[in-house]
């Protein structure tokens, strides 16, 4: 997990914001003294059924609505200062694009709301539909594209100023269960690059797999947040996922589980896919069995002017530094068991980090040719498995 | 202003993306084409070209309007209404550049059709009067009396308040010597400008009436036409005759020797320069009753200080009075400008008519819904029609009820709020040739687009600005 900036994009204190009726009295409390951040570089969900605050939130975030009472401030500025929108980018829940501009046109127009030149527009629009597919519908009107078409072109708008802070409501609603990959993924690279994301969603599953903290809203209220790690951790209870045992050997483990469990409740049983994984698997394999499917898919290439920061440092220099500093944490003579602990959690910090780095370079060899135009989603499985190898033995198996 | 000029580029395709507009296109197209060449006029050259030009103006400046407020309202509120404004917003463009781009793309628009519409008509009149085998003074009166531009010069007229007060006084002092009862003084007063103004216009069978002007050009080298209508026996445009009259003008000069050898009476010594009535003809001019006449005086007639005299007698042969109504003139003109030029003032002043619309229907949808701000629109400029109507009909009919005078003060108060869409019309001005001044544009402006239109558009930006657009409910 990347390191997590202090520096707060979002400050919310004591936010609340009361909806009136036409003679002022009071109907509908929908965000009710809320406190919350969001930092630099995090991926934060917002979660919540329908009516809990979400959308008054984020509407509240992009100036569209005033709060009640309470403080809201992005940058350190005011959400209804122009300026500030200039670092945002924001992708509604639903199409709110102009039904009759072509796909190109509309990047056009809201490259234009940034007062960017006409060749930067058309730069960046051209690389925006390559990015998310949509390359060959760049004449079509807007209106006739289908939801997943108008959700990609929806996040292509949003990153049209390259925003260092991304409001994604909804981003994988309308979108089947590759194109919520697609997108999941491309969260994840933008994190990478050190944006901030706020992502609300009703698919949980969608929140996990990209969010490092959550706030669960209800009521108007913060009923919970932290980060998954936190929130989703059973401490009472352990997981071994083992190669496939044999039965002499289940039968040993049981046994030793038996002895020192003492009545406790265990099961060993073998581990299930989620629906998601196994449908994404399948779709894989049809990929290489046939070229050409018939579902729109992302085109690969990271649009060149969406800032690489980290990306372009070496993964060998930093897991140099990072090494350096373990080693330092871990001659700490004066407070051993602190060294070990903090060695411990970097080392770990390390092996995410290298997980990421290493996947990337991977990537760098295998296309060398397309040193800007890394593909966004969808690493190779492969990559990963060997990068986690190399961490292993890096960090000596431990 | 790359992004104010996208707003206004977006403002563009969505009208000429939307169906209603198209139509509209093809409206205005039909009228503008169809009716200059379905008009018959009454029946003369000179009424066909008059009628073409004041009825397609009008209409041109009628269906604009209507664009212009359904234009407005519907861009302002549509991508309110569909959310779609929540990604501009949330851009890094201010609500007023928002609001600007948006009226400033409907303004271009209609800006543009009201371009190729005017310009069209322009080219049809122009081209009938060229083409068609009008009688040659038929096409003469034409040049001379509608394409042309004419500055007009109204008579000055007595203080007529002063003499009503006179008149009033005298009826007050003449009322306390006798046991009538007095009538309400503002009632009294109004009566009696009626009843001046009323014998002003008559000129009975024999008398003389003498019209006085002053400020025209004392260099002057081409003619001066008069314009009049006169009524006989009574002010009605039915049973309308011809009649006889002798046209007179002041001249001051000195006799030459000439004169005075001709003089039928006898030789006069004249030496020093006097001013005398010099008939226009010897012998009594026929004219018709009911309609305009024009008759052409040398420029000689104007006086070195620039003022001329002119008088009429009445010679009716059937011993009728004529009456000469005030707004009638007679009015003296003289040309300054061309057809083209007056032409253009007048479809300036449309632009500015569709300017303030645009801004009062911008102004409207800022903070209403759409079907709500063109009701607001349209009924504001009703209440201005009314009121102009109900405050020029006066409420000096005795026995009035309280709403009458209420509703007559209302007007009043409301007159000075909202815009009389009728002050931008020129179209009669155009078809009579008469000059539209530059003090009467300038006028307009600043009274209708600076004084009242400005302040309207300033708190429709402020509002738009303070807005909550995520209040909106989504349709």
């Amino acid at each position: 997990m990347p390191e997590i900036n202090s520096v707060p994009v979002v400050k919310a204190t004591g936010l609340t914001k009361t909806f009136r009726d036409f003679w002022g009295r009071p109907k509908a409390k929908a965000v009710n003294d809320i406190d919350f951040e969001v930092r630099e570089g995090e991926v934060l969900g917002l979660l919540g059924p329908n009516g809990s605050g979400k959308s008054t939130t984020v509407k509240m975030l992009l100036g569209l609505l005033y709060p009640s009472a309470g403080n809201l401030s992005i940058f350190g500025r005011s959400p209804r200062d122009v300026d500030t929108k200039k670092r945002i980018g924001y992708l509604p829940e639903e199409t709110y694009l102009y039904k009759y501009l072509s796909a190109m046109e509309t990047l056009d127009f809201f490259g234009a709301l940034f007062n960017f030149s006409s060749e930067e527009r058309k730069k960046r629009s051209e690389q925006l539909l390559d990015m998310v597919g949509l390359s060959h519908a760049r004449r079509r009107p807007v209106g006739e594209f289908s939801k997943g078409m108008a959700r990609r072109i929806g996040l292509a708008q949003a990153m049209i100023n390259d925003p260092s802070f991304l409001i994604l409501d909804e981003p994988t609603s309308g979108l089947d269960p590759l194109g919520c990959k697609e997108v999941k993924e491309l969260i994840l690279l933008l994190k990478k690059r050190g944006k901030t994301v706020l992502v609300t969603s009703h698919l949980l599953s969608d929140v996990e797999d990209v969010c490092d903290r959550v706030i669960i809203l209800y009521g108007g209220s913060i009923r919970a947040t932290g980060t998954l790690g936190e929130l989703l951790t059973i401490p009472q209870e352990s997981t071994i996922t083992t190669p496939m045992l044999n039965p002499e050997l289940t039968e040993k483990l049981l046994k030793i589980l038996r002895e020192n469990l003492k009545g406790e409740e265990f099961r060993v049983e073998h581990p299930r896919k989620t629906l998601e994984q196994f449908f994404l698997e399948v779709i894989d394999k049809a990929r290489t069995e046939i070229a050409n499917t018939s579902g729109v898919t992302s085109g690969g290439k990271i649009a060149d002017y969406l800032s690489s920061g980290e990306r372009e440092k070496s993964g060998t220099e930093i897991l140099r530094k990072l090494t350096e500093k373990t080693v330092d944490a871990s001659d700490d003579k004066k407070a051993p068991a602190a060294a070990e602990k903090i060695v411990r959690e970097e080392k770990k910090a390390v092996a995410e980090k290298l997980t990421e780095l290493l996947a990337d370079e991977n990537v760098k060899k295998a296309a060398p040719e397309e040193k800007a135009e890394t593909p966004v989603f969808g690493n190779d499985r492969k990559d990963i498995d060997e990068a986690n190898k190399k961490i292993q033995q890096l960090l000596g198996n431990k | 202003m790359i992004s104010f000029f996208s707003i206004v580029k977006l403002t563009w395709r969505s009208a000429i993306r939307s169906h209603i507009f198209q139509l509209l296109l093809v409206v205005l197209t039909a009228f503008v084409i169809i009716l200059p060449l379905t008009i018959a006029g009454d029946g003369t050259a000179y009424g066909y070209i008059q009628v073409s030009l004041k009825y397609n103006l009008s209409v041109v400046a009628f269906i604009l309007s209507m664009s212009t407020i359904w234009l407005a309202c519907s861009v302002m509120t549509q991508d309110m209404e569909s959310y779609q404004l929540h990604m501009i917003v949330s851009k890094p463009v201010s609500r007023m550049k928002v609001w600007l781009g948006k009226c400033t793309g409907v303004l271009l628009i209609n800006s543009f059709l009201l371009l190729i519409s005017c310009s069209v008509i322009y080219g049809i009149v122009v081209w009938q009067f060229n083409r068609s085998h009008f009688p040659a003074d038929e096409k003469k009166k034409i040049e001379n009396e509608v394409m042309t531009a004419r500055r007009v010069f109204y008579p000055q007229l007595p203080n007529i308040n002063a003499m009503a007060r006179e008149e009033y006084a005298k009826r007050l002092a003449a009322a306390k010597t006798s046991s009538a009862k007095g009538e309400r003084e503002d009632v009294a007063l109004r009566e009696m400008r009626r009843q001046i103004i009323a014998k002003m216009s008559e000129l009975p069978v024999s008398a003389s009436k003498i019209w006085f002007y002053k400020n025209l050009p004392v260099d002057l080298k081409a003619p001066l036409y008069l314009r009049y209508r006169a009524y006989v026996d009574k002010i009605s445009s039915k049973d309308q005759r011809e009649t006889y009259g002798i046209w007179h003008v002041a001249v001051t000069r000195k006799p030459d020797e000439k004169t005075s050898k001709t003089d039928v009476v006898g030789p006069v010594k004249v030496t020093e320069p006097v001013t005398y009535w010099e008939p226009r003809s010897y012998y009594p001019e026929k004219m018709m009753c009911g309609v305009f006449n024009e008759i052409t005086l040398n420029p000689a007639v104007i006086a070195p200080d620039g003022t001329v005299n002119i008088s009429f007698t009445n010679l009716d042969q059937s011993g009728k009075n004529l009456h000469f109504q005030v707004p009638d003139g007679p009015k003296m003109l003289i040309r300054v400008a061309g057809f083209f030029e007056n032409y253009t003032r007048a479809s300036f002043l449309i632009l500015l008519q569709l300017i303030i619309l645009t801004g009062l229907a911008c102004a409207a949808s800022s903070v209403l819904s759409m079907p709500t701000a063109i009701f607001m629109v349209v009924a504001y400029l009703l209440f201005g029609t009314f009121s102009t109507f109900l405050v020029g009909a006066g409420i000096d009919v005795p026995d009035l009820g309280l709403t009458d005078y209420f509703a007559y003060y209302m007007s009043i108060i409301l007159l000075w709020l909202v815009i009389p869409l009728q002050v931008f019309d020129m179209s009669g001005l155009v078809s009579a040739g008469e000059l539209i001044e530059f003090s009467l544009m300038a006028k307009i402006f600043f009274k209708f687009l600076v004084v009242k239109g400005l302040p309207l558009f300033l708190l429709g930006i402020w509002l738009y600005r303070r807005r909550e657009m995520g209040l909106v409910i989504r349709k």
